[in-house]
């Protein structure tokens, strides 16, 4: 059934996306974080739904008649730098080249929908339809989590669907995360205009707080934490926040399981949790490497390489300052970096790092920016709006990633694009749609109050 | 039930589209449209 409804809707999504490139745009990150092919299970599996949506896009844009002017950036130099440098790690990959190439290759194809963003989205419109492609992917999949999640009492593990880009659940946690700010932001533009889309948004972001905790990931509820402390700094509506944070505490307190208490408080404690000091060795072993390496690193998963893992673990005790408590790196198998930053650190080494830290907080100062430059100007409050929910977005990522090796995830290079088209054409475009109706209200006023020339020629 | 609540979003997916495409149309004339009629 499943399979019939999925090929029913392709081809008018097919015919929207060949109208519009924006609309094709909004596709690829919603086919990439919603995996059609998890979904199914006979012939409508078999189709490549993000190669088909990605060559329609590029086939929409080159017959597009009206297309922005491509601007670059200094941001965009930085993720085109970052790109170019993990290009050459790779060629230089002292782990297995064919999985080093293979994660270059996830990485070109993230590229390729960063540029995408660049040269298409030009307006409002182009920007929330993208947004709503995320919440219809990765908030359907909070959503249909967080009802197991309840109407299990609390006991159903939420996990991603194998063989997608979220199948970690701790991935999934800050996918949620991030997800929220976009929510908030949706529903403050759209959910007045309907009351489907305010319930199904208020129930969205409540499902969403559901499903973090339902991953049981101890990194995806700081990040929540985190996030709702800062939303909670930049609102304007602090009692209603208040409000909706106590009822959603007291709801997940009947549906926390005593088993996810005891996670949480791990975090306490995390010097003297094994678990958590265990990626802190991963977090040493990356930095080893990166010294070892310090131009391009050691490539693409080179620290899951487990003959790398072992030559890096014989270096293990040269930085003493490096705490790591009792722990010392298994010798039967290579873990994962478990930090976005140790992640390019001992990937692509510290000009790796460097370049990636440079776009995360290039990216948040950038959206920051345009959110207090049109608050001054009497910019349109969904401007404001909008690069708000980008930087929260960014925020928590940058804050949620710090314990996941989640580096290359679609979203946050899609929210630096974003974040470069708000700053160079819609902040602009607004900030000149503004001048004009000053000087046309001017003009107006003129024309309204007559000169003494004139008066006197009509008392006349 | 998941397969309703599946269904349901790939109708909001379609919807998104349709809304899109309308709004567009809407507010810009149409692009490809526009500049055909001209």
């Amino acid at each position: 059934m499943r399979d019939l409804f999925l090929l029913g809707i392709v081809p008018f999504l097919l015919y929207a996306m060949l109208q519009r490139p924006f609309i094709a745009l909004a596709m690829l990150p919603w086919t990439a974080l919603f995996f059609p092919n998890g979904w199914v299970y006979g012939m409508a599996g078999s189709i490549r739904y993000n190669l088909l949506f990605a060559g329609v896009t590029l086939v929409a844009y080159l017959v597009y008649k009206h297309k922005p002017t491509f601007r670059l950036s200094g941001l965009g130099m930085l993720v085109l730098a970052f790109f170019f440098w993990t290009t050459a790690s790779t060629f230089m990959a002292i782990g297995q080249p064919e999985v080093a190439w293979e994660y270059w290759n996830r990485l070109f194809k993230i590229i390729i929908l960063f540029l995408f963003v660049l040269a298409i989205v030009e307006q409002k419109l182009h920007v929330d339809t993208l947004l709503w492609g995320v919440v219809l992917s990765v908030g359907f999949y909070g959503n249909l989590e967080a009802l197991k999640f309840i109407a299990s009492g609390g006991s159903h593990m939420i996990s991603g669907i194998y063989g997608h880009v979220l199948a970690d659940r701790n991935e999934l946690a800050l996918a949620f995360v991030m997800t929220l700010p976009i929510c908030v932001y949706l529903l403050g533009e759209y959910g007045k205009r309907s009351r489907v889309i305010q319930v199904g948004l208020i129930g969205t972001m409540c499902l969403l707080v559901f499903a973090v905790v339902g991953t049981q990931s101890r990194g995806g509820f700081l990040a929540l934490l985190t996030l709702g402390a800062y939303l909670f700094l930049k609102s304007e509506r602090k009692v209603l926040l208040s409000v909706l944070i106590i009822v959603l505490v007291a709801l997940l307190a009947n549906f926390a399981s005593s088993e996810w208490a005891a996670r949480i408080d791990t975090i306490e404690s995390a010097n003297e949790d094994q678990s958590f000091m265990g990626r802190v060795v991963a977090w040493k072993l990356s930095f080893i490497m990166a010294t070892q390496h310090p131009f391009f690193g050691g490539g693409f998963k080179a620290l899951e390489n487990f003959s790398v893992w072992r030559d890096l673990s014989q270096h293990f005790f040269e930085y003493p300052w490096f705490y790591t408590g009792d722990s010392l790196p298994p010798t039967d198998f290579a873990r994962a970096a478990h930090s976005v930053y140790f992640q390019v650190l001992g990937d692509h080494g510290f000009i790796g790092l460097f370049i990636y830290l440079a776009c995360l907080f290039t990216s948040w100062v950038k959206a920051g920016h345009v959110a207090r430059t049109a608050k001054r100007a009497g910019g349109p409050a969904w401007l404001i709006n909008m690069a708000v929910a980008l930087q929260l977005s960014i925020f928590a990522f940058a804050f949620g990633g710090a314990a996941l090796s989640f580096a290359y995830f679609d979203l946050i290079f899609t929210l630096f694009g974003l974040t470069i088209v708000t700053e160079k054409r819609i902040l602009p475009a607004e900030l000149a749609k503004l001048a004009r109706m000053k000087e046309h209200r001017h003009d107006r006023q003129h024309v309204a109050v007559p000169g003494p020339a004139m008066t006197a020629s009509h008392s006349r | 039930m998941e397969t309703i609540l599946w269904c349901l979003d790939l109708v909001g997916v379609v919807y998104l589209c349709y809304w899109a495409l309308r709004e567009d149309r809407r507010t810009s004339g149409g692009g490809n449209e526009k500049e055909e009629r001209n």
